[in-house]
């Protein structure tokens, strides 16, 4: 009996020394130097409130005075609650079971309209909140989409990828789907489906200004609503561009080997972008960083780096996505949890 | 003793059916196994010597199970298999800086937290078997399994 019970321990620890040496040697970034450091020049957002309504959110998809609006994967329900997150509506909308168009779709509210767009269903939805009727454009273009902003009820600006070539370029397309303007340049034809320069795209609206915040290198390219560029800069770890392989496959083409994300989330909020960095800097301390959520601030007008604050976990999960909702209050999400936090720049 | 026998013969029964199934659906797409090893950061530097090995483990595993002689050898291999591909899971959800697509066939309808659940679930079944056998404590020698199980259930 002791025989099979040491013979059970045994087996119970050569997995979890396995097991370890495979998470120490998995070359994460953020428990490596990465050659930068970070300034946290006093700015702080200190949680106020943590608030579990039970669904998980994706997005904070627009506000209008005390109301705020959360979607969730189910492109027909949009959520509702107020700043103070003292409760929790849910309008139905009256969409019809289209293939393909949830989970992948981004919403937007322009209140009392619902803009709902999606590259796999070739979809925009533009739905009135206040009666839950909606009115379905299908995009006539091919190829697919992996970004996109709105500009305005009439525009909206789209990372395109060809399906020929397999290149990636932004384009300004109208609610109908035609296409307006296409860059000039400021993509490179890598014909890799837009993988290998993955990223997120937000827009300034005060300053007309777009930024392509890079996933996997430390780009932030920036460009006007006419698709010409003004900059390209560079996130602070500018020592640590990362490059990724993409592949083909019997459906398509996906990256080769495990990308290392370098940032997250990012927002443009009074003319300042803040990025969400997944890189730990030389001058911060291990647990600090893991208990936390880093935030990078940056000039929108010529991407001049402006210091960094922490925005604390919830429940020990970080802050996946995060939104001004007012000039000194932020909203949180992290799945199922929702976080109000004061930020004081 | 009839009734941990009973146990035992589900337990290893329930466990042949996995490894078969996972066994053979790797070495069926091995190609695609390969690749998704390779997209994985905890193991993408051993994608080539795990997806020839991981796949022949699991059959033999099977076979293991079938004779009454290797059976215990058989739930311990299920057991430190089960350990490892639960950590490996939970270490994908909580501590990965990517999570790729999860394996294939049935399993691959399942999410990663599901994943995990069922992982569990038979990592402490393998458990419950080892337990049961060497409360046993004796070996029921020269009879297969399924006439095991099937002699045990006609006696109740």
């Amino acid at each position: 009996m002791k025989k099979h019970l040491l013979l059970i321990v045994v087996l119970i620890l050569l997995a979890a020394g396995i097991l370890y040496a495979l998470n120490k040697t998995n070359g994460a970034p953020n428990r490596e130097k990465n050659g930068f450091v970070r300034q946290f020049n006093g700015t702080t957002a200190t949680l106020l409130k943590e608030v579990n309504f039970g669904w998980s959110f994706r997005e904070l998809c627009g506000q209008q005075g005390d109301s705020l609006f959360l979607m969730g994967p189910d492109p027909a329900k949009v959520f509702m609650t107020t700043t103070r997150l003292d409760r929790l509506d849910t309008i139905f909308l009256d969409i019809p079971i289209i293939t393909r168009l949830g989970p992948a779709f981004n919403a937007t509210v322009r209140y009392p309209y619902l803009y709902l767009i999606s590259s796999n269903a070739r979809r925009l939805i533009k739905a009135d909140l206040r009666t839950g009727k909606t009115e379905i454009t299908v995009l006539p273009f091919k190829g697919v989409f992996h970004n996109n902003v709105m500009l305005d009820s009439n525009r909206w600006v789209i990372r395109y990828i060809d399906d020929q070539t397999r290149n990636a370029s932004f384009k300004l397309m109208d609610a109908k789907g035609n296409i307006l303007t296409t860059e000039n340049n400021i993509s490179k034809p890598l014909a890799d489906a837009g993988f290998l320069y993955g990223g997120r795209l937000n827009y300034d609206g005060k300053s007309g200004q777009l930024i392509f915040a890079h996933y996997y290198t430390s780009l932030l390219t920036s460009f006007d609503t006419a698709i010409k560029l003004k900059y390209e800069g560079h996130t602070i770890d500018t020592n640590h561009t990362v490059k990724t392989e993409v592949t083909d496959t019997k459906t398509g083409v996906t990256l080769k080997k495990p990308p290392v994300s370098l940032i997250g989330h990012t927002i443009i909020h009074d003319g300042v972008l803040y990025v969400r960095s997944t890189l730990m800097a030389d001058n911060e301390e291990n647990q600090k960083f893991e208990k936390n959520t880093v935030i990078d601030k940056y000039d929108v007008k010529d991407g001049r780096y402006l210091g960094s604050f922490y925005m604390a976990s919830l429940k020990g999960k970080d802050v996946l996505q995060y939104y001004f909702i007012a000039p000194d209050k932020i909203l949180g999400l992290s799945n199922d949890k929702v976080g109000l936090f004061n930020y004081q720049p | 003793m009839r009734i941990r026998n009973i146990f035992i013969g589900v337990i290893s029964i329930l466990f042949i059916v996995l490894w078969v199934y996972a066994g053979l659906s790797k070495l069926t797409d091995y190609g695609t196994f390969k690749f998704q090893l390779g997209r994985s950061p905890y193991l993408q530097n051993l994608a080539g010597p795990i997806a020839i090995t991981l796949p022949i483990a699991e059959l033999a595993t099977a076979v293991l199970l079938i004779f009454d002689r290797t059976r215990l050898l058989g739930l311990y291999l299920s057991f430190f298999a089960m350990l490892m591909f639960t950590g490996y899971i939970y270490a994908m959800l909580y501590h990965s800086y990517f999570v790729p697509c999860s394996c294939g066939g049935i399993l691959s309808q399942l999410s990663w937290q599901q994943h995990l659940v069922f992982n569990i679930v038979f990592t402490l079944l393998a458990l419950f078997g080892i337990v049961l056998y060497i409360l046993n404590g004796r070996l029921n020698r020269g009879r297969p399994l399924l006439h095991q199980t099937a002699a045990h259930m006609a006696r109740q």
